[in-house]
């Protein structure tokens, strides 16, 4: 065996060429393989940071009566579950709210998560260094100013050894840091880590839950605020388990009939990569996983099936010495393992090579993500086992795939033939002739075409969301975003302050009209109500069929100012927009809908006028509990519908505005519409506007701005598409350059190897225009039958890929005739390339070399 | 036929030097001649043929075949002149392994104009004329050695050539495989083509009319 190894490597030293070629495409491919499985391991089946995962759920709140509405728990529930149950060893509570961390103008978005003291006891993770919260910090109303900083925060602050003690500002307040997590600590999710870790008792003060007026102190038994998780007593499964927390359930149920009324509690595994009120919600994630695989695996199989061809042209090469070997006495067995060896020693360099690209672009993969979220994305860098176990895998398989053909084949030459027939040509016998000289060329092509196909309907879907018409026509807008709560504003002088800050942008040189808006188009939140007809007395129990009994629409919220409609372009088509005193004064209580919520609420009748109200009041609102009169809006304008969100699938939703004195939101943008924008003025109009709040307080921490444009490039949705666009370009891309190049190997070599032919051809009466011919004729079969198969390939994948689709159908005409072009032009200049060459053969040279 | 006046060929050697292989060749055919090259070894025969052939073109001097100029065609008109008047026999017969004998016959013409069907009454007619039809369907490594260059005789006079080039067409062969090809040749120039070939045997030059001694390039008898 030892010997084998030896002398494979002798071999594979004497052909440089060949082996530094076979590397570089089979790192490729088991470099994508690697970076691909690194990902999907490490968010999809990788241990969680947390010990003992099996005896970790989460708890879900389910209401009886409709078991698809879920919610969270308030703390007083939590603590009546950890005290009164009987089948966890112990249970925590936390929840992840959105702070700004740093002070004035250096504050960033992040996340952070508060949560019981308990929580990492729970988890079973100690901290790397300093203390968990202490009970006493977890007490409502104690509101301790203590933080656990993540083990990346620390990092970000060099490893500072005195970091315990130092301070952190969050949301404008000073907090003393008591710990830090351990390394590649995430929290209860996979990759998307959670910035800080804050005790339950300053819940209050750093939470900021949308919709405010619902809004419930932490230590209210009427909160949802927060998710409960728990380890099972060792032995116990979460089926197990539901009796007694159903039991659990019903006796505080019959505790708090109100707060608790219709609720059962059930155990379910923790999900992944979501923190959710409703279980199973991270199932379709989960789908992406085949299908990234699936594309890495089939450009290994290209890369594996260019190999396979190198290494029977090669084989071919060496065919001499293999029969001489052969008729020597040696057993086709020992041949075939030589082979195997050889191709073996070849994947084991092309897997080095691979993990070594696999592990650098999974960074650069994160590195891109990172950019985008607010979250921390902790991805610990560098091979672990099941990396390298992977690897190794992919090289065994690669070894299989690439090695096993060519061996058998080669071994397999009648010895006599191969002596007699001239060294190293192809003979064709006849059964073949009709078929394509190289299946393997044939087979890379078609699987090439399959993925850039598919990159090609991507990009096709990210082109149109990119000019998605969004119904809005803001101009030249900038998106100024604020936050002033996180310069520990309270609503009242916020709201003053945004008032003053919105006169000021409006007046700016250059500048149209400012607003202000609670919530952007398009942007990562959205807030929706419910919305019914003001002053319907329906049962309790009564299942309203339509808007006049009752029936609540879902229509998207937003509170805005008075100029909001002219400025992002949204003409109002009946009635009137909001007055300055409306927008900024609690006066009349007055709405403006949408023609969507319009026609659902008063589906012949004027809406003008009439009144509605919020139908999804929550537990706990006076209102409700009280069965008084809700609060009432009158409707003064209607505006035409616009999407909510870019991909927007089914039928519209219905939308709402409300003057921003009536919906006060801490964390708001300005819209500030300028005549026009200068090209390569941008810095300085920007400089204008920050300048501006800096004016009015220069600790209010500007979160974000740019332009409405960059606003909607920066979109999620559009980010996934795009994602998807460009993984596939890669991946077609790769698979595309390994095709052609093993296209243009196997021609280059069989002209290479043929020049005696072609030489007596040409001796014969051939003229150049003739070899071209011939040798182009035969790439063109190989090209032909590829695509051929290759569109077969690719319509089953766009089938496959319809689902994440936008915008295209699956068989979209554009990228089918596309891919096809792209590939064919690619695979002509291949085989057009070794073509000319071959006609540029000296036939007395050719004749003489014998 | 041929007339070759003042022709030379050399390759570069290393530094400017220049190595001749053939200088100063005069040498004239007449139609219906059967010239005999011979020579020892590294003499250029091979080289002189290849000329004559229309293969290389890298020579110096004057080229008349048939009246026509060679010198002064392009090498596009060169091919189709060659097309029309010449076909070569190779020592080692240089049949295509992966091609029937059929197929390889078929070479010739459809670097010509011919249509498909004139094409197949010209194969079919040369394989009955070298009574080898029962092996049309054979490959190369299927035939003796004999066979294969009769072969590649049938091969070189199936476009109807006036003038038949033949290097060293016996060279692989048994002797009475040889003379068969020699006899085949005498026919062949009673029948009108005109035939240069190099030989290395006094036998086979006898077959033909008059005999042309090269030596170290230059030509030593026979002018
Ligand atoms: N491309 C080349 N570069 C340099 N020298 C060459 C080249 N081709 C041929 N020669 C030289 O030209 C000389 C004549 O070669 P040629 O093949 O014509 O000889 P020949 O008379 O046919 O010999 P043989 O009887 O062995 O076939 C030889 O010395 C050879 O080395
Ligand atoms: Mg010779």
């Amino acid at each position: 065996m030892i010997r084998d190894f030896k002398f494979a490597f002798r071999q594979l030293l004497k052909a440089p060429a060949f082996t530094i070629a076979a590397v570089t495409v089979l790192a490729l491919g088991i470099g994508v393989n690697t970076a691909v499985f690194g990902l999907v391991n490490t968010v999809f089946f990788a241990p969680p940071a947390y010990i003992k995962p099996h005896e970790m759920v989460q708890l879900f709140s389910q209401d009886k009566k409709d078991t698809k509405k879920s919610r969270g728990f308030s703390y007083p529930t939590y603590v009546d579950i950890r005290e009164q149950n009987t089948v966890f060893s112990d249970v925590m509570s936390f929840n992840l709210a959105l702070v700004g961390i740093g002070q004035k103008g250096d504050t960033r978005r992040a996340f952070s998560a508060i949560v019981t003291s308990n929580y990492f006891s729970v988890l079973g993770v100690p901290l790397a260094r300093g203390r968990p919260f202490l009970p006493e910090e977890e007490t409502p109303g104690h509101n301790a100013p203590v933080a656990i900083a993540s083990y990346s925060y620390w990092q970000k602050h060099g490893l500072d050894p005195n970091i315990l003690g130092s301070q952190v500002f969050i949301n404008g307040r000073a907090f003393t840091i008591v710990g830090i997590t351990p390394k590649g600590f995430v929290g209860t999710m996979q990759i998307l880590s959670p910035e800080v870790w804050l005790p339950m008792s300053v819940y209050d003060q750093v939470a900021n839950d949308f919709g405010s007026q619902n809004r419930t102190t932490i230590d209210d038994r009427k909160g949802t605020q927060l998710r409960i998780m728990g380890r099972l007593k060792p032995g116990l499964t979460a089926a197990a388990a539901k009796p007694e927390l159903a039991g659990l359930a019903a006796n505080l149920e019959k505790a708090y009939p109100v707060e608790q009324k219709d609720q059962t509690f059930m155990a379910e595994r923790v999900p992944r990569n979501t923190v959710s009120n409703t279980p199973g919600s991270d199932t379709k994630i989960i789908a992406i996983a085949p299908l990234l695989l699936g594309m890495a695996v089939v450009v290994l199989l290209v890369a594996c099936l260019n190999l396979a061809n190198m290494l029977l042209a090669r084989g071919t090469a060496r065919r001499k010495e293999i029969a001489i070997r052969l008729a020597l006495g040696c057993s086709r067995w020992r041949v075939v393992r030589q082979l195997l060896t050889e191709g073996f020693v070849l994947a084991l360099l092309g897997g080095m090579g691979g993990l070594i690209l696999g592990l650098w672009s999974s960074d650069l993969l994160v590195g891109s993500m990172r950019k985008l979220m607010p979250l921390d994305i902790v991805w610990l860098a560098g091979p672990n086992p099941a990396i390298l176990a992977a690897t190794f895998g992919f090289c065994l398989l690669g070894t299989l795939m690439f090695a096993l053909g060519p061996a058998l084949k080669i071994s397999r030459s009648t010895v006599v033939t191969d002596l007699k027939e001239h060294a190293g040509e192809d003979v064709v016998r006849p059964s073949w002739k009709f078929l394509p000289r190289h299946p393997l060329v044939v087979v890379q092509i078609a699987f090439s075409l399959a993925l850039i196909t598919a990159a090609a309907l991507f990009i096709r879907g990210a082109g149109k969301a990119a000019s998605v018409d969004t119904g809005l026509r803001p101009g030249a807008s900038y998106i100024l975003e604020v936050d002033a709560s996180l310069a520990g504003y309270e609503p009242k002088r916020a709201e003053e302050l945004y008032r003053n800050l919105n006169q000021r942008l409006a007046v700016l040189p250059g500048v149209e009209r400012a607003s202000i808006s609670s919530i952007v188009p398009f942007g990562m939140f959205e807030l929706s109500r419910k919305v019914q007809r003001a002053r319907v007395h329906s049962a309790l129990d009564a299942k309203p069929a339509t808007a006049a009994e009752g029936l609540a629409f879902e229509a998207a919220w937003n509170s805005v100012g008075a100029d909001y409609f002219s400025t992002v372009g949204l003409p109002v088509t009946r009635g009137r927009t909001f007055t300055e005193a409306e927008a900024t004064q609690p006066g009349r209580n007055v709405a403006i809908i949408d023609e969507v919520l319009a026609k659902k609420l008063w589906p012949d009748g004027d809406a003008i006028g009439q009144r509605i109200q919020y139908a999804d009041q929550k537990v706990g609102t006076s209102a409700d509990l009280n069965g008084g009169e809700k609060e009432s809006m009158e409707i003064v304008g209607i505006v035409p519908a616009t999407r909510h969100a870019l991909f927007e699938t089914e039928e519209p939703i219905g939308g709402i505005y409300v003057p921003f004195a009536r919906g006060f939101q801490s964390d708001i943008s300005y819209f500030v519409r300028f005549r026009s924008l200068v090209p390569g003025r941008e810095a300085a109009t920007a400089d204008l506007l920050r300048r501006a709040v800096r004016d009015i307080d220069p600790s209010i921490p500007i979160i974000s701005l740019r332009t409405f444009a960059q606003h909607l490039d920066s979109n999620l949705d559009l980010w996934l598409v795009r994602a998807g666009a460009a993984l596939f370009s890669i991946f077609g891309a790769l698979a595309l350059g390994l095709a052609v190049v093993g296209l243009y190997g196997v021609k280059a070599y069989s002209v290479a190897r043929r020049t005696r032919e072609i030489g007596i051809r040409m001796a014969l009466g051939a003229q150049a225009g003739a070899v071209l011919r011939m040798i182009m004729r035969e790439g063109f079969v190989m090209l032909i039958s590829g695509v051929a198969i290759g569109l077969l390939l690719a319509i089953a994948t766009a089938k496959i890929l319809s689902g994440i689709l936008y915008g295209v159908g699956a068989l979209d005409p554009v990228a089918f005739t596309v891919a096809p072009l792209v590939m064919t032009a690619a695979a002509l200049i291949a085989t057009w390339l070794p073509a000319r060459r071959a006609t540029r053969v000296d036939p007395v040279q050719a004749l003489r070399n014998e | 036929m041929i007339k070759l006046k003042n022709l030379e060929r050399s390759y570069p050697l290393a530094k400017e030097k220049f190595f001749y292989v053939l200088r100063d060749i005069n040498l004239e055919v007449e139609e219906g001649d059967f010239v005999s090259i011979m020579g020892p070894s590294g003499a250029g025969k091979s080289t002189l043929l290849h000329i004559l052939g229309m293969h290389d073109h890298g020579w110096r001097g004057e080229y008349f075949l048939g009246g026509t100029a060679v010198h002064h065609l392009k090498p596009k008109e060169r091919a189709t002149l060659r097309n029309e008047q010449i076909g070569f026999v190779f020592q080692q017969y240089h049949l295509l392994d992966d091609l029937t004998v059929y197929e390889n016959l078929d070479i010739p013409l459809s670097y010509r104009h011919y249509k498909k069907s004139e094409r197949a009454a010209m194969v079919a007619d040369m394989l009955d004329r070298f009574q080898i039809v029962g092996k049309k369907d054979l490959y190369p490594s299927q035939l003796s050695g004999g066979q294969q260059q009769l072969v590649g005789v049938a091969r070189a006079i199936i476009a109807e050539p006036k003038l038949l080039l033949a290097d060293e067409p016996t060279g692989n062969l048994h002797s009475s495989q040889g003379e068969e090809i020699m006899e085949l040749f005498c026919k062949l120039n009673e029948q009108g083509m005109t035939i240069v070939q190099v030989t290395h045997s006094e036998k086979n030059a006898s077959y033909g009319k008059r005999v042309i001694q090269l030596r170290d390039g230059w030509i030593v008898k026979g002018e």
